[in-house]
C-alpha cells in the first residue's frame, strides 16, 4: 500500500490544479452567449453551469491520475512487471466507485429533470405567436391581432406561446439569446414557451439542415416594451 | 484484375440499366433495379459467383483461391482487406473534412457553393461512419477474433467474404452520389429532404442499406464464432476481453441493423414507388423516420465504441505488464451497455417535438451509460495503478484514448441533460462531442490497435518513432480542430452550414488549422503502415511479451493459425509478480 501514501496528496493536489486552472480558463473564454435574454435562459445557464463544475472535477482527477501513473509507474530499462493486486483491496474499489457513478449519475438526472420541468412546467401565455418555417425564411402570425410579420415581435416580460410548424422540411427554430430551440415538422404543430427579460435584437437561427441555404436561414427577435408592442406590430405587419 | 473487371461490370450494369429503365418505369425506380443488378454483377464477378456454385454443389472451396485482393476465405487475408477498404474510406472521407475545414476556413464562400459544401459534408459523415463501424470491427476484429479464441477461422467463412465484398459496390454508389452532387442531407438523410431532390439521394440510400447488410452479416458471424468454435478451456470467463467487446457489438450488428434498413427502404419507396411513410401531405410523418433511424443509430455508436473498449483494456496489460483490472466487472459492463444502447435513442429527438414528459426517461437512461463506461475506466486505471508502464506506441494511443475519450464523454453529459440540450442541440458542441467520442474514442484505439497487431500481421513491426510522430501530430491536430468548435457551439453556431456569421471567424480559422495538422499526421501513418510493411525489424511472434493465443503462434500465422488444437489453461492476463505486496 506504500503506493497511496504518496499518490492521494500528489493527485489531489494535481486535480485540483488542473480544475481551478480549467474553471479559470472556461470563465475567461466565456462559453455562453454574452445575453441571457429570457427567464429560460436563465434555466438553461444554471443547468449549464452545474454540469461545467461536476464534469471539470471528474475531468480533472482522472487525468491528474493518468499523469501521475505516466509519471510514477513507469518501467525501467530492464523488462519489469508490475504486481498483482486485484484480490481484495480491489473488489472495495470496484464497490466504491460503482456506488459514487450511482450517486453522480442519479443525482444529476435527479437535478435535470427538476431544472426541465422548471422550463416547461406550466401551459398559460399571455400571447400567441404562430410560426411558418419554409426553405429558407420564417414568417410570423399573430392570431388575436390578424398580423403577419417578417420579425418575431415580443413584449418584454409577457410569457408568449410558439407555436411551430414548416411547410415543406424540418427545420429547427432556435434563438441563442432565449436558450430555446424546437423543431418545426411538416403536418404537425411544436410548440415553445418563451419569458423575454431583456430587450433587443437577437437572432433567430435554423439548426437543423434543410438544404441548400440553411447557413444563412436567420431571422430576427425584437424585444419591446408592452406599451410599444402593438405598434410595434403594426408597423413590421406586410 | 478479377476485381478490375468486377468493379466495370458495376459501373456498365448500373449505368446502363439507369439509362435504358428511366423511361419505361421512372429514374428512381431504375436507380434501384439497375443497382441490384449491378450489385450482384460484382458480387459474382469478384468470386462469390464461384464459392456459390462451390456452395451449391456441395464441393470444398480453397480459402485462398482469391488471392490477397479477390474474394478470400481466410479470415487473416479478410480482416486485412477490410483494413484497407476502411483506410481508402478513411483517405477519401478524411479529404472530405479538410475541404470543408479550407472552406470554413474564412466567413463567407470561398470555393465551394452550399450545394457543393452540403455534399462535401454528408459524403464526410457517411464515409466516416463506414470506417467506424469498419476497421475495428471488420478489420482488427475479423483478423484478431478467431486466432485469440483458438478457432481456426470464423464459423462461416464465406458468409465473412460477402460482408466483406458488399462494401465495394456501396463505397462506389457513394462516390457516384457525390459527383453526381445531389445529396445535401448530412449521412441521417431525415426526410422530407431525404425523399425530395435529385437522384444522388437515391444512390446515397441505397449505399447505406447496402453497409447495413454487411453489418448485419458481421454481427451473425461474430456472434456464432465467439459462441461455437472457442478452443478447449476457452471459457468465457477466460475469454480475451477484445472478444467480449466484439461478442457486445455483435448483439447490437443484428438486434439494431435492420430497423435502420427498414427505416430507408421505406425512404426508398418513398421515393421510387411514390409511398408516403414520411410524408405528411399523404397521412405520413416525418417524425417516425427520427425514431426509428436513432433506434438503430445511436446503438450503432456503441457498435463503434465497444470494441475499441475492447481493445484497449486488451493492450493496457500487455504494456502495463498487470492482469487487466476488473474482468469481471469490464465483460459485465458491456453487456450492461449492449442493454442499455437500446433505451436511450430518444435523447436525439428532445427537440423534434416529442411528448415533453417522455424526455425525463430518456435524460435518465442515456445518463445511466455513463455508470458502465465508468467501470470500464476503473478497469483501464486500475490496471495502470501500480504497473511498469512501457511507454511504446500502442500503449500512447491507449493514453490518449482515455484522455480523449473522457471528454468525449463527459461532454455528452450536457447532451443527456434535457435543459442545457435544448440549447445546444444541432449546435457545433454535438459535432466537437461526437468527434471526441467517435475519434477521440474508436480511431485512437483503433490506431493503438493497428500498431499492436500490426506485427502480428505483417510480420514487421512498425516504425515506433513514425507511430509515436503520428500520434502527437494528430491529438495536437485534432484537440486544435474541435476545442474551438464547443465554444462556437454553446455560443450559437449551428452545425452542418457551408457559412457563419464573422464573429465566430476566429475559432474556425484555428479549426482549420487544427484540421491541416491532423491532415499531415496521417500521411504521416499511411507512410509508416506502407513502408514498414518491407522496411520494418522482423517481429518474431511475440514482440510484447503479450500472452493472449495469437502470440503463441508466428507473425503472420500459418494459414489454419493453429499447428494443433490449442488447450488454454489459464486466464488471459497473467501477468506480473505473483504474489507481490502492493
Amino acid at each position: 500500500m506504500s503506493d497511496w501514501k504518496k499518490a492521494v496528496p500528489l493527485i489531489s493536489l494535481a486535480s485540483a490544479a488542473l480544475a481551478l486552472a480549467l474553471f479559470n480558463a472556461l470563465e475567461w473564454v466565456h462559453l455562453m452567449p454574452g445575453v441571457q435574454a429570457a427567464k429560460e435562459a436563465a434555466i438553461v445557464d444554471s443547468a449549464f453551469g452545474n454540469v461545467i463544475f461536476i464534469t471539470v472535477i471528474i475531468f480533472s482527477v482522472v487525468v491528474a491520475a493518468i499523469l501521475y501513473m505516466v509519471v510514477f509507474f513507469r518501467a525501467g530499462p530492464g523488462q519489469e512487471e508490475g504486481a498483482r493486486f486485484d484480490a481484495s483491496p480491489g473488489k472495495m474499489v470496484e464497490v466504491v466507485w460503482l456506488a459514487a457513478s450511482c450517486v453522480l449519475t442519479f443525482g444529476l438526472a435527479a437535478y435535470g429533470s427538476e431544472e426541465f420541468l422548471h422550463l416547461r412546467h406550466d401551459s398559460r401565455a399571455d400571447l400567441d405567436v404562430q410560426v411558418k418555417a419554409a426553405q429558407w425564411s420564417w414568417e410570423f402570425f399573430y392570431p388575436s391581432q390578424n398580423v403577419n410579420a417578417a420579425e418575431l415581435i415580443l413584449p418584454l416580460g409577457k410569457r408568449a406561446r410558439i407555436s411551430i410548424t414548416s411547410e415543406d422540411v424540418v427545420h429547427s427554430f432556435w434563438v441563442p439569446a432565449f436558450r430555446l430551440k424546437q423543431d418545426a415538422l411538416p403536418g404537425r404543430v411544436t410548440t415553445l414557451y418563451v419569458t423575454p427579460t431583456v430587450k433587443g435584437e437577437y437572432d433567430v437561427v435554423c439548426a437543423e439542415l434543410c438544404g441548400l441555404d440553411h447557413s444563412v436561414m436567420r431571422g430576427k427577435v425584437l424585444v419591446v416594451d408592452p406599451e410599444e408592442f402593438e405598434g410595434k406590430l403594426k408597423g413590421e405587419a406586410w | 484484375m478479377k476485381l478490375l473487371t468486377a468493379v466495370v461490370a458495376f459501373a456498365a450494369v448500373t449505368g446502363a440499366g439507369v439509362w435504358a429503365l428511366q423511361g419505361p418505369i421512372g429514374q428512381e425506380a431504375a436507380v434501384l433495379v439497375s443497382y441490384l443488378a449491378g450489385f450482384l454483377s460484382f458480387l459474382w464477378l469478384v468470386g462469390g459467383g464461384a464459392a456459390f456454385l462451390d456452395w451449391l454443389h456441395g464441393r470444398h472451396t480453397d480459402h485462398h483461391a482469391g488471392g490477397p485482393a479477390g474474394f478470400n476465405l481466410d479470415h487473416k487475408v479478410i480482416g486485412i482487406q477490410y483494413i484497407a477498404v476502411s483506410m481508402l474510406v478513411l483517405a477519401v472521407s478524411g479529404l472530405m473534412a479538410l475541404i470543408m475545414r479550407a472552406e470554413l476556413a474564412r466567413p463567407g464562400i470561398q470555393f465551394l457553393s452550399h450545394d457543393n459544401y452540403n455534399a462535401v459534408m454528408t459524403m464526410h459523415g457517411i464515409g466516416m461512419v463506414v470506417v467506424a463501424l469498419t476497421a475495428i470491427v471488420g478489420g482488427l476484429g475479423n483478423y484478431v477474433v478467431p486466432i485469440t479464441i483458438g478457432a481456426k477461422d470464423m464459423a462461416f467463412p464465406r458468409l465473412n467474404a460477402l460482408s466483406l465484398w458488399i462494401l465495394p459496390p456501396a463505397v462506389l454508389m457513394l462516390l457516384a452520389a457525390l459527383a453526381l452532387g445531389g445529396m445535401d442531407t448530412g449521412w441521417t438523410a431525415y426526410p422530407p429532404l431525404a425523399t425530395r431532390g435529385g437522384v444522388g439521394k437515391m444512390f446515397f440510400l441505397l449505399a447505406f442499406v447496402t453497409v447495413g447488410f454487411s453489418s448485419i452479416f458481421g454481427g451473425v458471424n461474430t456472434l456464432t464464432t465467439i459462441l461455437t468454435m472457442r478452443a478447449k478451456g476457452m471459457t468465457l470467463r477466460r475469454l480475451p476481453i477484445f472478444a467480449w467487446s466484439m461478442f457486445s457489438a455483435g448483439v447490437i450488428m443484428v438486434m439494431a441493423t435492420s430497423v435502420v434498413a427498414a427505416s430507408l427502404i421505406m425512404s426508398v419507396s418513398d421515393r421510387a414507388f411514390g409511398t408516403t411513410f414520411f410524408n405528411a401531405a399523404g397521412g405520413g410523418t416525418a417524425l417516425l423516420y427520427q425514431h426509428l433511424f436513432w433506434f438503430y443509430s445511436h446503438p450503432a455508436v456503441y457498435i463503434m465504441i465497444l470494441p475499441a473498449f475492447g481493445v484497449i483494456l486488451e493492450i493496457l496489460p500487455v504494456f502495463c505488464r498487470k492482469p487487466l483490472f476488473g474482468y469481471n466487472f469490464a465483460a459485465a459492463s458491456f453487456v450492461g451497455i449492449v442493454a442499455l444502447s437500446f433505451v436511450v435513442w430518444a435523447h436525439h429527438t428532445f427537440t423534434s417535438g416529442m411528448w415533453d414528459l417522455l424526455k425525463i426517461p430518456f435524460m435518465v437512461l442515456t445518463e445511466m451509460i455513463s455508470i458502465p463506461t465508468g467501470v470500464v475506466f476503473l478497469s483501464a486505471l486500475g490496471t495502470m495503478w501500480a504497473g511498469r508502464m512501457r511507454l511504446r506506441a500502442p500503449m500512447l494511443w491507449a493514453l490518449g484514448f482515455l484522455c480523449h475519450f473522457l471528454v468525449g464523454g463527459l461532454t455528452g453529459i450536457f447532451l443527456a441533460d434535457v435543459p442545457t440540450d435544448i440549447h445546444l442541440h444541432d449546435t457545433l458542441f454535438v459535432v466537437a462531442h461526437f468527434h471526441f467520442t467517435i475519434v477521440g474514442g474508436t480511431i485512437f484505439s483503433f490506431f493503438a490497435g493497428f500498431y499492436y497487431w500490426y506485427p502480428k500481421m505483417f510480420g514487421r513491426m512498425a516504425d515506433e518513432t513514425l507511430a509515436k510522430a503520428h500520434f502527437w501530430l494528430f491529438s495536437v491536430g485534432f484537440n486544435t480542430i474541435f476545442l474551438p468548435l464547443f465554444y462556437v457551439g454553446t455560443q450559437g453556431g449551428p452545425r452542418r452550414t457551408a457559412d457563419y456569421p464573422p464573429e465566430f471567424a476566429r475559432p474556425e480559422m484555428i479549426a482549420s488549422v487544427g484540421a491541416a495538422l491532423a491532415g499531415l499526421a496521417t500521411l504521416v501513418f499511411f507512410y509508416n503502415a506502407l513502408r514498414s510493411l518491407w522496411a520494418g525489424a522482423p517481429a518474431g511472434p511475440n514482440p510484447w511479451q503479450a500472452k493472449t493465443l495469437e502470440w503463441t503462434v508466428s507473425s503472420p500465422p500459418p494459414a489454419e493459425n493453429f499447428a494443433s488444437a490449442p488447450q488454454v489453461t489459464d486466464a488471459p492476463y497473467d501477468y506480473g509478480v505473483v504474489d507481490a505486496a502492493a
